[in-house]
């Protein structure tokens, strides 16, 4: 019976790990060893492929692990009943080397596009917010202890919020204490489980205005210690057309509906790249 | 010798003497007397309280006043800065010339009382000189007298001064503290250029000098965030260039200041004292409590950096956490929440995670002195949030997660910031312990109505209209879109993997029609059964042919061959009706549709589309015109 080492883990994937059932044991701060049993399954959690190499120590092996996508090419099994022969076998290979090939100058060329696009995003994000609020401040012409009346029942309606556990408040931001979240996968409609989250709302609406951290578990997917399915590990979601809306309401000082929509952002998975990785997140319990 | 020649050898003494006499006039009495045509006043910084206090006890008058921003200083008439200097026992080690401001800066060393146990220790310039070099051994013994005026204090051993000249020194651990002049610890390619004016002396603007190494504690002009020196244990590097090597000639009062500041940081226990007694006055509720009973330790965390968070950590923080603390780097990694009765401080860590966090240049507006990557708050506890919104830590049970080290060398800066935190942990900490959770609910309700009235009353800084908010939404609006789309794109490329890209190859060889597929080069050559095209004005179903179908990926580009028959019409011998013999068709709009659909590696979709365009045809288009050109099926 083998025994692995796998090194360079942090405490997501080994919680990931233990989510689903891979029984390991410790071996450093950042490497498990691993029984033959559970090899396959773990390397498929984590995303990676690996390489062995003989310890000292006898029936224990060294794992190295690589996390870009390989290509493994032409497997000589037949798909949908076709079997091919070398020469398609080798058009396969191919074919996956070229289109990989080009991936990554693809990916660099989305890399920059993206910095690129950044770089203005942010801005005209903070333009936008900044002149909400100031619209919003000068069409409200309520008394001072309306307002505060108004912000008061504001601070009811988000505690009664669906799965809001507790709230705080401190200098420029609301942190909103989450219940256990749960989505469902769009295509087999399992649930699962991605945990309690802290979502940090900032009052003046900078810095991207809301951040959502786990504070269960966090999943290695695009990225290694991601929050949510479509929730990187800083705690920014992926770029989608609801952080207008949010930014919208936080202008306008609605932070109970602002924490009802972050919910239901992690809360919902669809069928883009990001949310396909629902999966590795653990089956919730009935 | 004649009357004659007595009287002109006379004359020509007394010229000698009285051009002596003014010359010295020029450069040394105006700083008693002042002198017509340059500045009036003499600027000096750095006095402390005490010695201000000195010149007010003796009616001496001065000017609290700037020489720029964030320098602070007073100024005095020539008169009284010459009583000033009697007063404080000064002595004028270089004169910073105007420079086109109203004052000359004067840079000031104090005969101070040394301490006779300091007696037995040394300062000495490394090296040797020629036997007859008389006035080499007078400077280095200036240059050794000024080192040891400004360090002795708080060094307390036998200081070696080594003028490197630009070249990098290790650093020693033979129990001497040594100077290294103009040199760094580590050999690091290139140089920086330093600003105009440093501590108020002018430098040279071509000069290139050393940029901190990150090796010790970095001493830093505060003006300027310039790093002058370093550090490093019981070696003090300097980044500048100031004394000549051929004739030892120190530009004195730059380095009698960089001196100065070095001293304040080598006295610890001074700035400690300092700062906590800063922090007593700002923070009454941090009282002089008894805080003898408790224990601070580090967990590898040792020497300055120790000392310096010990120091503040049994000061603020034990008289509310009441338990030992303890202080542990954990330098990355993650560390366990623990509940032991002692309260726990995890340096640069978090429960879970892993550092993912550009660090910001400041934490509540403390300079970083070395930036690193910080973790994201696990949402396990209490964060603490800085002004700018950046999550510093985290308060998880009595665990302290601190998301960087903030602590690196123990520097004043460092111990500044660190004073700040401590404080906010504080006011987390005994917000804890005074309320139940009703008090607690009160609290938050409170806290909130007073956060939405603050930023609204913010809001009120500035009228936007309608249009303007309109403006910044569309422009806000385009931008998310693009981003959308953009980032849309790159995760599906990241999403590949090796097996997906195979099944997209399976999937092409199952289309329709499809009867090969085999990859050359950048080239993919789909190749297809005979394929039809009907004649929409007759209903006639004529023969095209069966077609090899080349995608060439490195263009994005696609060509049609008929491997069964080329026919005349339109442009020549043609592939297919709106073909050409070069394979390259007429797509009139549909042009961009395939070097899109190929460039998104949507390949089975351009085979698909690539089949239609053969079986269909515009007989309007001139080419299309000669479908009855072409066979008509059996």
């Amino acid at each position: 019976m083998k025994s692995y080492i796998v090194p360079n883990l942090d405490a997501n994937d080994k919680q990931m790990l233990h989510d689903h059932g891979v029984v390991y044991y410790p071996w450093d701060d950042v490497s498990i060893i691993i029984g033959e049993a559970h090899l396959q399954q773990a390397l498929k959690l984590l995303g990676a492929t690996a390489s062995e190499k003989e310890t000292e120590y006898e029936g224990f092996y060294q794992l190295t692990l690589a996390f870009t996508p390989v290509a493994t090419a032409a497997a000589n099994t037949s798909l949908r009943g076709r079997q091919y022969d070398a020469t398609m076998l080798a058009s396969r290979a191919r074919y996956i080397e070229l289109c990989s090939a080009r991936l990554g100058d693809m990916a660099k060329q989305a890399v920059a596009k993206i910095n690129s696009r950044k770089q203005k995003l942010g801005p005209a994000q903070e333009v936008f917010v900044k002149n909400a609020r100031h619209h919003f401040v000068g069409s409200t012409n309520l008394p001072e202890d309306a307002l505060k009346q108004r912000f008061s029942d504001e601070y009811d309606r988000l505690m009664a919020v669906d799965k809001v556990k507790a709230v705080r408040v401190t200098n420029g931001a609301l942190l909103v204490f989450t219940e256990t979240l749960v989505a469902t996968h769009p295509k087999f409609g399992k649930r699962h489980e991605l945990g309690e989250f802290m979502i940090v709302i900032r009052t003046d609406g900078l810095d991207d205005g809301v951040k959502w951290f786990n504070s269960t578990r966090r999943v290695r997917t695009v990225q290694p210690g991601m929050n949510a399915p479509r929730v990187y590990p800083d705690g920014t979601a992926c770029i989608d057309e609801i952080k207008e809306t949010l930014l919208e309401l936080i202008a306008q000082f609605e932070f109970a509906t602002v924490a009802e929509l972050a919910i239901q952002f992690v809360e919902t998975v669809g069928e883009d790249d990001m949310s396909k990785f629902i999966d590795k997140w653990p089956l919730a319990r009935a | 010798m004649n009357e004659f020649q007595q009287t002109l050898a006379l004359a020509g003494t007394g010229v000698f003497i009285v051009a002596g006499l003014l010359a010295f006039a020029q450069h040394y009495l105006h700083l008693f007397f002042g002198r017509p045509g340059t500045p009036a006043q003499v600027f000096v910084r750095w006095l402390t309280e005490e010695q201000k206090e000195k010149l007010r006890l003796a009616s001496i008058p001065y000017t609290q006043t700037s020489a720029g921003a964030g320098e602070d200083g007073v100024s005095f008439s020539p008169q009284s800065f010459a009583r000033a200097k009697r007063l404080l026992k000064a002595r004028v080690v270089e004169v910073f010339p105007s420079s086109g401001r109203a004052f000359e800066e004067a840079v000031l060393a104090f005969g101070e009382r040394r301490d006779p146990a300091l007696s037995g220790f040394r300062t000495e310039v490394a090296g040797s000189l020629k036997w007859y070099d008389l006035k080499g051994r007078l400077n280095r013994r200036r240059l050794a007298a000024l080192v040891d005026d400004a360090l002795m204090p708080s060094v307390k051993k036998d200081i070696v001064v080594h003028l490197k000249n630009g070249q990098p020194a290790a650093p020693a651990t033979d129990g001497k503290f040594h100077l290294y002049l103009f040199s760094t610890p580590q050999n690091l390619a290139g140089g920086v250029h330093p600003p105009q004016r440093l501590m108020g002396a002018q430098m040279s603007t071509g000069q290139t000098v050393f940029g901190a190494s990150g090796t010790g504690v970095p001493i830093i002009e505060p003006n300027t965030n310039f790093a002058l020196g370093e550090l490093v244990d019981s070696n003090l590097y300097v980044h500048l260039d100031l004394v000549t090597r051929k004739n030892l000639k120190a530009r004195a009062g730059l380095l009698l200041r960089i001196l100065q500041q070095v001293h304040g940081e080598l006295a610890a226990d001074k700035f400690l004292e300092d700062l906590i007694a800063s922090v007593k006055a700002e923070n009454q509720a941090v009282e002089n409590a008894d805080t003898s009973e408790f224990r601070v330790e580090g967990e590898g965390i040792t020497g300055r950096r120790l000392v310096v968070l010990s120091s503040l950590v049994r000061e603020i923080l034990t008289p509310v956490v009441n338990s030992n603390v303890i202080i542990r780097d954990c330098n990355g990694l993650n560390a366990t929440p623990v509940n032991d009765g002692n309260f726990r401080i995890f340096m640069h860590s978090s429960p879970i995670g892993a550092p993912c966090l550009t660090a910001p240049e400041r934490v509540w507006g403390h300079r970083m002195l070395k930036r690193e990557t910080a973790f994201a708050p696990s949402a396990h506890g209490m964060p603490l949030i800085d002004d700018n919104g950046f999550i510093v830590g985290e308060i998880v049970g009595r665990n302290l997660y601190l998301h960087m080290h903030y602590v690196h060398f123990g520097a004043k800066m460092e111990a500044a910031l660190a004073a700040k935190l401590l404080l906010e942990v504080r006011k987390e900490v005994q917000g804890a312990v005074d309320a139940d959770n009703s008090v607690i609910t009160r609290k938050v309700a409170d806290h909130y109505v007073q956060e939405c009235t603050r930023q609204f009353n913010a809001g009120k800084s500035k009228k936007v209209s309608a249009s303007d908010l309109n403006t910044a939404q569309a422009t806000f609006h385009e931008h998310l879109k693009g981003a959308l789309l953009e980032e849309f794109d790159y995760l599906r490329l990241q999403a590949a993997p090796a097996e997906e890209i195979g099944r997209e190859f399976d999937e092409l060889t199952t289309l329709a029609n499809v009867n090969g597929v085999r990859v050359d080069g950048n080239l993919i050559v789909v190749s297809t059964d005979v394929l039809y095209c009907v004649n929409p004005n007759t209903g006639l179903r004529h023969e095209i042919g069966a077609f090899d179908i080349h995608i060439d990926i490195s263009t994005n580009m696609i060509k049609w061959f008929n491997k069964t028959r080329k026919v005349p019409g339109g442009n020549g011998n043609m592939n297919a009706p709106h073909v050409d013999p070069n394979g390259n068709a007429c797509m009139g709009n549909t042009r961009d549709l395939f070097p899109q659909l190929i460039h998104k590696r949507e390949l089975a979709s351009a085979v698909q589309l690539a089949i239609a365009f053969v079986e269909s045809v515009n007989v309007a288009d001139n080419w299309g015109a000669y479908i009855t050109s072409w066979p008509v099926a059996r």
